[in-house]
């Protein structure tokens, strides 16, 4: 389907007249409450509510407490970026650029944190190098000494939280990589470079600006970072921005004006680093394809992918194979200790089959994360259908407010949600509530992948069903919709193992009977029941892991595609 | 032949007496259709199960669901439901005291005369509001093989050997904590927790990792609650040795309450009834091995009588109008501000 | 050509897009049963002009009537939705839905309006045989060929016998060869079929067999309408003599205006041209003289001499380009035997004589 330019009038089928309109107010009217109202309520209340004052602001650099907490969330965002970075950059270099073997299989793994909970990340570390964990029972009855390693101190959250964004630097390089002109190291090669020469002077500078930008996002990725912190650091007294919001929202007093001020910071910064990223992915066209496909000549043979094997197959089995089997192995423990264990089955059969939290927390989470994903798929393909086709003025409103909520950390937005619905009767502690969050989380990425989809659908396609004799809302349905239904099934899976995984919002606004998965994982664990914690984590891990087992073996879709 | 009368009266009232009222059993019919209560309280998880599943044995047709938290985020949850005109909760129980008198006042309480209330002695209850369901001291809890000579009294905890090895839990979350910080601070004065600040005390949120970290021998000391240190000892066979301090302890009389727009009425008065019965405080004792305070209902091992301890008197409504001047005290002297 | 009240009548038609003007104060009509085609170089707005008809596009002014019923007034406001027209356009890229087969395809627009199964399936099954594509109703879309996939373009159109049939560059996708045969096959059906039609292309030999009318547009404005030989005979502008059949543009001025002949002095000699405009002797003008209607022999009195600097054997005839003066003539002869390069020749005109057009510092940039 060849697309033309001047002549076609792409905008056409912007015909529906009184049914776009309709579409567009009703979207521009949603996403306002989704959005613009919770932003604006946590706005007043970080003021202060009636009384406009800046004290709350001023508390953030007084109080000798959150100078300390703010100090802490910026060097576990510094320091966990550049190990991300450290780990991730080379890795993608290893994997793409080398001939190692079995580079697919690599591949998978290192992307496996995007499809794991990092509450589950956290709990496996704590089991391996906790306080109670297996270093330090082995340490103290082997050694009959402290080891330095302790994962609950400021330094294991920061490794922690390089270790899982180290997936993110990956692919962000990766995709970087990809996009290269081939032709460019090839010339480095036949002038006679070695590898690492080409590494360091040819492909290291082209894919400086994918690694900035996605530097930048995992940096405003772990300032608003929650688990992590709320697992290895709260419970020692280590804490960030969001883990001390939390603390001041779910204690009496409450302090929630001041929780309202860090919220807004956050969101600044979030905003500013989002900006950022924006500024630099604009400006440079470091999107240099080439157009000739990249072959396997640019993949270095040799020492370097025997190298490559050597480090996959340690990164892979340190950091995230063992981790997961040391989560199996407490999950089927009798009690948590590495002194002496006890083993039995005991805790699944628990978690599935009689404890009544359990129960509840994984139906309720796959009820919200099926409606949610649902909801939020719908949602983004009408606005994208406003965007791409529209022509309306208000399709500008629309654009911006649904790539908003990217900026909002999801501890802020639980924040603004409380403070703006708490009123309404029956809205708190109710699942509706809740679902509210994750579609205003996640609407951003169904607009994307919409918009993505949508542009791959000719124009013509829709004004040859107008001019056929059907209305705006039959050529939706007929051919809209079945067309776009294959790259909207991805986004609903994304979509439902993301919301699957939540708990930065979810642990601010549920309620009694309300409780989500994660929440329930986390409540088990603070109070004491580690093993059954854990047996829970695998149960959702193995949940996510059918989930996207049957998609990619139903459709064909590769795993990458689905981060 | 009079006699026998007599005698035929006697065992009829007596039976009488043992029958439920029919007042009674309307009640509990009603529960039965209501056929669950909610529970919010600061009993630790495993505890909170054996009173759940006990209640269920003893009315199979109503079923106990529970949560559990701090005081605080039981306070604030509880608080935040009010708000929200959306309360979920029937029954509440948690360590502070003046909230409790508060709500009294402030009509969060449903005013319930329980036929149970009367065992109890008049001064540590609420009334027709609220009933202590249970009680506990704070008490000093060492690691016997770190500690050689034994604590007795608060003033020994400033000995520089224990720098970094104390633990407590957070007044700021915890009612129990919070009267005994208060207590001390009227008795010692402010300087003894200034002083205590010098040692590195951590806090913590829960009477299990309190009592973990003592027994693990991460912390040497720990400031607890006294039926989770006995717990250790007697049950897990923790090598932890229990002190109630010289100076003296504040003794929280666990508050139970009905919330007033709870959403079973009828099953919480069933569990609160039951709760206060004999047939709950002995589980109280033998099952959650801490203090009862029912007139005749026993004793409970490892833990003396309330009546034997030295107690420090707390005012608990001047601690709750205080209250947020004390945390900020507290937070401004431990550096957690 | 009107006869009586036209079936499609476009006036005054204005669209803008952004702040660039694509369609201006366009008017033209069609008749029942005539086959119009819209002339001219890509970003003309011919097929803005066609989305309007269609209503696929709105414009800034103009009024879009059919049988008299008034389907686009703006700006009084009046626009009716594309699939009230009664009109069915086919699209240069076909626009055959993918997720469908080819009995879909084409029952589609029947479907949506609720006709019953079984007369749906019996019109489908004509038109496909119409288009020559009999039997093939169950074939999924993607795998259809070009030619194949436009064919199922036109019977999905025609399938709903509209009042009006568009048609926008249907056959600029497919190959040489397909597109001639397409080309007579489509002529012969909207001819059978009597369907009133507009066409848009930039192929002016594509333009010339199919239509009963020709419209040329430039810049959003029509340069010229009328019968195709007519326009190619008498074109009113350079451009028009430019983009409809080749030509050379050879500029001169008048020295005899006359009834039987305009004699012109130009570049390459004086030229005989046809009479068309009343010029007065002085007149700058442009000679359009047609590369197929020279001639190139030895030279002798009444020929124009020139020397030959290029040739390109293009299969059945020659194109060479003939230096007089310091111009360069094309021509284009049959034949097949080369002349050699540097050659002097002769060049005598033949029918179409050559035509004079006003000059217009504009045009030359032709």
């Amino acid at each position: 389907m060849i697309r033309r330019q001047a002549e076609a009038g792409t905008k056409a089928t912007g015909r529906g007249g009184g049914v776009e309109v309709t579409i567009t107010s009703t979207a521009v009217v949603v996403l306002s409450l989704l959005i613009l109202l919770p932003l604006g309520v946590l706005l007043a209340a970080s003021l202060g509510g009636k009384s406009l004052t800046l004290h709350y602001f001023s508390q953030i650099f007084l109080r000798h407490q959150i100078r300390s907490v703010t100090l802490n969330t910026i060097l576990v965002a510094l320091g966990s970026t550049s190990l991300a970075i450290f780990i991730g950059v080379p890795l993608a270099w290893l994997v793409h650029r080398t001939r190692v073997l079995f580079s697919s299989l690599w591949d998978s793994l290192i992307i496996l944190p995007f499809f794991v909970s990092p509450v589950i990340i956290a709990l496996s570390w704590l089991a391996i190098a906790g306080k109670r964990g297996l270093l330090y029972v082995v340490a103290t009855r082997g050694v009959g000494v402290q080891t330095g390693v302790n994962v609950e101190s400021l330094a294991g959250i920061i490794g922690v939280m390089g270790l899982y964004y180290t997936a993110y630097m990956y692919l962000y390089t990766s995709i970087g990589l990809r996009n290269m002109d081939p032709a460019l190291e090839e010339a480095s090669y036949t002038s006679g470079a070695s590898t690492l020469r080409t590494a360091w002077r040819v492909t290291l500078p082209l894919a400086t600006p994918a690694i900035l930008a996605g530097a930048l996002l995992v940096f405003t990725s772990s300032v608003s970072h929650f688990s992590i912190p709320l697992i290895l650091g709260r419970p020692n007294g280590i804490n960030v921005l969001t883990t001390r919001i939390y603390e001041m929202l779910i204690h009496y007093p409450p302090e929630f004006n001041l929780a309202a001020a860090i919220s807004m910071v956050l969101l600044l910064i979030t905003a500013t680093g989002v900006a950022a990223q924006r500024l630099i992915t604009r400006n440079r066209s470091f999107i240099t394809i080439g157009g000739k496909a990249r072959g396997e000549e640019t993949r270095r043979a040799g020492w370097v992918s025997k190298v490559a094997f050597l480090i996959c197959a340690l990164y892979s089995l340190v950091f995230v194979i063992v981790p997961f089997v040391m989560l199996t192995v407490v999950s089927l423990m009798r009690y948590y200790t590495f002194d002496g264990p006890t083993f039995s089955l005991d805790n699944y059969a628990q978690a599935l089959l009689r404890h009544p939290i359990t129960l509840r927390g994984i139906r309720n989470s796959v009820l919200l994360a099926t409606l949610g994903a649902s909801a939020t798929v719908l949602l983004g393909s009408i606005v994208a259908y406003v965007v791409v086709r529209g022509r309306s003025r208000g399709k500008v409103v629309v654009d911006f407010l649904s790539a908003a909520p990217v900026v909002i950390p999801a501890t802020a937005l639980a924040v603004a949600l409380l403070a703006t619905w708490i009123r309404v009767p029956f809205l708190y502690g109710s699942l509706g509530i809740l679902l509210i969050a994750y579609c205003t989380l996640y609407i951003p990425y169904g607009t994307r992948a919409a918009n993505a989809n949508l542009m791959q659908i000719d124009a013509d396609l829709e004004a040859a069903s107008r001019t056929s004799g059907a209305s705006w809302a039959y050529t939706f349905r007929r051919i809209v919709v079945p067309l776009m239904r294959p790259g909207m099934s991805v986004a609903w899976i994304v979509l439902f193992v993301g919301m699957i995984k939540e708990i930065s919002a979810s642990i601010l606004l549920y309620g009694f009977g309300t409780e989500t998965m994660s929440v329930v994982l986390y409540e088990l664990w603070y109070e004491g029941s580690f093993t059954l914690a854990a047996s829970l984590a695998i149960i959702q891990g193995a949940l996510i892991a059918a989930v996207l087992a049957t998609f990619v073996f139903a459709t064909g879709t590769r795993l990458r595609s689905l981060t | 032949m009079r006699w026998k009368l007599l005698l035929g009266l006697l065992v009829l009232s007596v039976a009488a007496a043992q029958l439920p009222s029919q007042a009674q059993t309307d009640l509990i019919a009603s529960a039965e259709k209501e056929g669950v209560v909610i529970l919010y309280s600061t009993l630790p998880s495993e505890f909170a199960a054996i009173v759940a599943e006990r209640f269920n044995q003893a009315y199979p047709k109503i079923k106990v669901e529970w949560i559990r938290g701090s005081t605080s985020s039981m306070v604030q949850r509880y608080l935040t439901e009010v708000q929200a005109r959306r309360v979920q909760v029937d029954v509440i129980s948690h360590n502070d005291v003046g909230i409790f008198q508060e709500w009294a006042k402030t009509g969060l309480l449903r005013r319930y005369q329980s036929p149970e209330a009367r065992f109890y002695p008049a001064g540590l209850g609420g009334g027709e509001y609220w009933t202590p369901f249970r009680a506990i001291s704070t008490v000093i809890s060492y690691n016997t093989r770190h500690v050689a000579a034994r604590p007795t009294s608060m003033k020994d905890l400033l000995d520089p050997k224990y720098k970094g090895r104390i633990s407590m839990l957070d007044p700021r979350t915890a009612g129990d904590a919070l009267a005994f910080y208060y207590a001390i601070r009227n008795t010692l004065g402010v300087e003894y927790w200034r002083r205590m600040a010098q040692q590195g005390v951590e806090f913590q949120t829960s009477v299990g990792r309190v009592a973990d970290q003592v027994s693990a021998g991460e912390k040497w000391i720990g400031l607890n609650a006294d039926y989770r240190v006995v717990f250790s000892r007697d049950v897990e066979g923790a090598p932890i040795g229990v002190v109630w301090p010289a100076e003296g302890t504040v003794a929280i009389p666990t508050p139970v309450a009905i919330t007033a727009r709870g959403p079973h009425m009828n099953a919480a008065k069933v569990l609160y009834d039951w709760l206060l019965s004999n047939r709950g405080q002995q589980i109280v004792i033998k099952d959650l091995k801490q203090l009862s305070v029912r007139v005749g209902a026993g004793k409970t091992a490892g833990i003396p009588p309330i009546q034997a301890m030295k107690l420090l008197r707390v005012d608990f409504d001047a601690l709750n109008k205080e209250r947020n001047d004390v945390l900020k005290e507290f937070s401004e002297i431990f550096g957690l501000r | 050509m009107n006869v009586g009240s036209p079936f499609l009548r476009v006036s005054g038609l204005r669209v803008r897009y952004g702040t660039a003007e694509v369609v201006r104060d366009v008017s033209f009509s069609v008749s029942r049963g005539e086959m119009v085609t819209l002339l001219g170089p890509s970003g003309c707005g011919k097929t803005t002009i066609l989305r309007c008809i269609a209503g696929l596009v709105d414009p800034v002014a103009g009024l879009v009537e059919v049988e008299g019923e008034t389907l686009t007034h703006q700006p009084r406001g009046i626009s009716v939705p594309p699939e009230r027209r009664g009109l069915a356009m086919v699209f240069q890229s076909y626009a055959i839905w993918p997720h469908m087969s080819v009995k879909e395809n084409v029952a589609y627009g029947l479907r949506a309006r609720k006709i019953a199964r079984d007369v749906i399936d019996a019109r489908v099954k004509d038109v496909l045989g119409l288009v020559g594509l009999g039997g093939m109703e169950s074939r999924p879309a993607t795998q259809l060929s070009g030619g194949q996939q436009q064919r199922v373009a036109l019977a999905r159109a025609i399938v709903l016998e509209p009042r009006i049939l568009l048609l926008d560059e249907p056959l600029s996708n497919l190959d040489a060869k397909l597109r001639e045969v397409m080309r007579v096959e489509l002529r012969g059906l909207q001819k059978r079929l009597g369907i009133t039609s507009v066409y848009v292309t930039h192929d002016q030999a594509e333009a010339m067999a199919l239509s009963d009318r020709l419209i040329v547009i430039r810049e959003g404005v029509i340069e010229q309408e009328g019968i195709p030989l007519d326009i190619y005979y008498n074109p009113a502008t350079p451009f028009v003599a430019n983009f409809v059949g080749r030509s050379n543009l050879i500029s001169g001025r008048v020295l005899v205006p006359a009834e039987e002949h305009t004699v012109v002095e130009t570049e390459i000699g004086k030229l005989l041209c046809r009479p068309s405009h009343r010029f007065e002797a002085g007149t700058d003008v442009i000679v359009c003289v047609r590369p197929e209607s020279l001639r190139i022999g030895l030279p002798s009195n009444g020929s124009i001499k020139g020397r030959v600097a290029y040739k390109s054997h293009q299969g059945e005839m020659i194109e060479y380009h003939v230096e007089v003066g310091g111009y360069t003539v094309k021509a284009r002869v049959f034949g097949t035997e080369l002349l050699p390069d540097g050659e002097i020749v002769g060049l005598t005109i033949a029918e179409p004589g050559p035509f004079a057009m006003p000059s217009n510092r504009a045009d030359e940039e032709v």
